[in-house]
């Protein structure tokens, strides 16, 4: 069975023309019909203009109510939490490199104490060079007594004696040299070391304190930026819910289009049976037609009675969910203010104590820099001295080797220079074991005091990069003061709007309803047609009863041509009872369901 | 940048109601009452997607599709029928002149955007 949109010609009419028992006919029943056919179209006109008021209506209250989502968003502060994040962020990552930080003075104490116990191994030696101190000495003077007794003697020992001199005297000036080095870098060390564990302890302290601090910020900052989440979500849904009444409204509108379509096919049906009424042809033929029309308008009258109702109700339950969202928005906005005052003392009170925490540490830090730098001088100090005296060592060598030449050269008369001599070469022996010793020490500790230069260059990279922090960490803890302060204004600004434009949305939407009141007229003209109907079915004599037997018993299934939307076919099913088939109901293959269809 | 879409529909309050769902929903939209009308704003404005009545005055929406289809700037761009027709035969009609879709009316806003979403390229 086809469904053409246009509806029957007046002959296609005349070939449905029933033997319908109806009244005499009445003068101008024809023109009743045309009249008929032009109020409905001025029908149409109104019921358009009604629902348009009513779509204005509904485009003012969706853009009310996005703007009060905006201000919502605004009133609790859930649309500045970008730059409060950024700041979060921030102070973790200085965090965690703070905790990164401990440790090093352990370490630098434990390379003191290494240094501490490569000066115990050079004390035994030193000590040793202190005890050869006065033996070059004794070789000194008794040098000095065996030139004067030999002084008539034909060898020359006069440079022998000063070099033992001068020797001696610098041996003693270094060796006191390296000694006072020694006792410095040792009571350096010993304070370094007392300094170091003073400091590891106050750098795990204060870590400590910088984590609790900054946790203290962070927790409570966190816990806001997910309140705030939350509350955005909130925001959300209330706009949502109104999207949804929205949703209903827009499609309890489209019932203008619908209804419009069926008023104009009545009036093409109505302005056709006028047509064949004209050409006096017996209203016999038009009755069924009629009786279907009037059952469309009737219809149509209740499509748009219950539209009005659905945009009425859906206009009405705007303004109890407006006023939830204000609530909402108001009670969102006071906890945020009391979120926000708490977290700005505590950002404040915290503030100075992180930055304290850092200023204790830089302090403590340059002091243990400090420290390294001093042991590192020392050591320095200390090496140059024992070159110093392993070439003093070196040049009494080789003064016992011309000591040695010139006993030879005395003979008998040099014995005792000869002793002398033996006593210079083993004292240089001696020194020279002593020395090698320290230098061996020495140069084990240098290893170690590059080491720990190495470390002072890093923890002096690392004290920049801390005090870089601490400025870091007072901007960051300034700008979530400053974020949060000037997000008061904007709050308090935002929950007055969010007032304003809700009330703005009610009285709108309680406009909305009065426009939806006046549009139930609509109704009344409607019936007034409907009267005419009923008039025009008296002055002919139709009634259902023989229109619906006509129907059934004639050209049922012919009429069901008449319709091109379904809406009507299932009207015309109710009324006559299966006459119109029903469209084949296809088998939805489509996502969406059966009112669409993808190709 | 926002999609454009060309709405085809002689009644005004529907064609206010698609305005208001796809201006909701973040698209451009341009207007016109009949196929005639549709086919004069084609020329004047380059869519993504049209959404056209198919019982309209002056021209219908299959003769507009037809049209449409000849047009190189709109040979491939969807177009999706939305009318209160709903036999099988006006829709083969609809998809031999090259409807993407068809819809019936009234229209539910989350089902045509979700549809529009799927056939927008």
């Amino acid at each position: 069975m086809s469904f053409p949109q246009a509806l029957p010609t007046a002959s296609e009419q005349l070939a449905l023309s029933p033997a319908f028992p109806v009244a005499e006919a009445v003068a101008g029943p024809s023109s009743m019909l045309v009249e008929l056919s032009r109020n409905l179209g001025t029908l149409n006109a109104t019921v358009a203009k009604h629902f348009l008021a009513l779509a204005a209506v509904l485009q003012a209250n969706s853009e009310l109510a996005r703007n009060i989502t905006a201000s919502s968003y605004k009133a609790t502060g859930s649309n500045a939490n970008t730059q409060t994040s950024q700041s979060i962020e921030m102070l973790q990552q200085i965090l965690t490199e703070a905790a990164g930080t401990t440790g090093m003075a352990d370490v630098s104490s434990e390379r003191m104490s290494t240094i501490l116990g490569h000066m115990t191994e050079s004390a035994a030696p030193l000590d040793r060079l202190s005890k050869a101190r006065p033996l070059l000495q004794t070789i000194s003077i008794l040098s000095r007594i065996e030139v004067k007794r030999l002084s008539s003697n034909t060898v020359d020992l006069t440079g022998l004696s000063s070099g033992i001199e001068v020797l001696s005297t610098e041996n003693q000036q270094h060796l006191d040299s390296v000694h006072d080095d020694s006792a410095t870098l040792r009571s350096i060390l010993a304070h370094g070391i007392a300094q170091l564990a003073s400091f590891g302890q106050q750098e795990r302290t204060a870590t400590s304190d910088l984590v609790a601090q900054t946790q203290a910020i962070l927790g409570p900052a966190i816990a806001r930026s997910e309140a705030l989440r939350a509350t955005a979500l909130s925001i959300d849904e209330q706009y949502l819910a109104f999207l949804r009444s929205t949703d209903k409204i827009v499609m309890s509108l489209q019932s203008e289009d619908l209804a419009r379509q069926r008023v104009e096919h009545i009036q093409v049906a109505l302005n056709g049976a006028a047509q064949t009424l004209a050409t006096g042809v017996s209203i016999d033929s038009s009755a069924a037609i009629l009786i279907l029309q009037r059952a469309q308008l009737v219809s149509t009258r209740d499509l748009l009675r219950d539209a009005i109702q659905s945009i009425q109700m859906g206009l009405l339950s705007t303004e109890p969910q407006v006023q939830q969202l204000v609530e909402r928005t108001a009670a969102l906005a006071q906890q945020s203010t009391e979120d926000r005052n708490g977290f700005l003392a505590l950002v404040d009170s915290s503030r100075h104590a992180v930055l304290d925490i850092f200023g204790r540490r830089s302090s403590s830090a340059r002091s243990v820099l400090a420290t390294v730098s001093s042991v590192t001088a020392s050591v320095e100090k200390m090496t140059r001295g024992a070159y110093a005296l392993e070439r003093i060592q070196t040049a009494v060598r080789l003064l016992s080797i011309n000591a040695i030449i010139k006993t030879e050269q005395l003979g008998t008369s040099g014995a005792a220079m000869g002793v002398l001599a033996t006593e210079m070469q083993e004292l240089a022996r001696q020194s020279d074991i002593d020395t090698a010793i320290i230098l061996e020490q020495l140069s084990a500790i240098s290893g170690i005091v590059v080491t720990i230069a190495n470390e002072a260059s890093v923890s002096q990279g690392s004290l920049t990069l801390s005090e870089d922090s601490a400025k870091l960490v007072e901007t960051q803890l300034s700008s979530l003061s400053e974020d949060i302060r000037a997000s008061s204004h904007e709050m308090s600004e935002g929950l007055n709007e969010v007032r304003q434009l809700a009330a703005n949305l009610c009285a709108d939407a309680q406009k909305g309803c009065e426009l939806a009141t006046s549009a139930q007229a609509l109704i009344a003209i409607f019936e007034q047609q409907l009267l005419c109907f009923d008039r025009l079915f008296d002055e002919f004599g139709i009634t259902h009863e023989l229109a619906a037997a006509y129907v059934r018993d004639h050209h049922g299934d012919d009429l069901s041509r008449l319709y091109s939307m379904e809406s009507e076919r299932a009207l015309h099913r109710e009324i006559f009872g299966g006459a119109a088939e029903a469209t084949p109901s296809e088998t939805s293959t489509s996502e969406f369901g059966d009112d669409v269809e993808l190709f | 940048m926002a999609k454009k879409i060309l709405i085809v529909d002689d009644s005004v309050v529907l064609r206010k109601m698609v305005c208001f769902t796809l201006k909701e929903a973040g698209f451009d939209v341009v207007e016109a009452e009949n196929g005639q009308e549709a086919l004069d704003r084609l020329g004047s404005h380059t869519v993504d997607l049209v959404v056209t009545d198919l019982n309209m005055p002056v021209m219908d929406g299959i003769t507009f599709m037809t049209n449409a289809r000849k047009l190189s700037a709109t040979r491939f761009t969807p177009i999706l029928m939305l009318t209160t027709e709903s036999q099988p035969e006006m829709k083969q009609k609809g998809k031999a002149a090259g409807a993407t879709g068809w819809l019936v009316k009234p229209f539910d806003p989350p089902k045509l955007l979700a549809v529009i979403a799927k056939v927008l390229p």
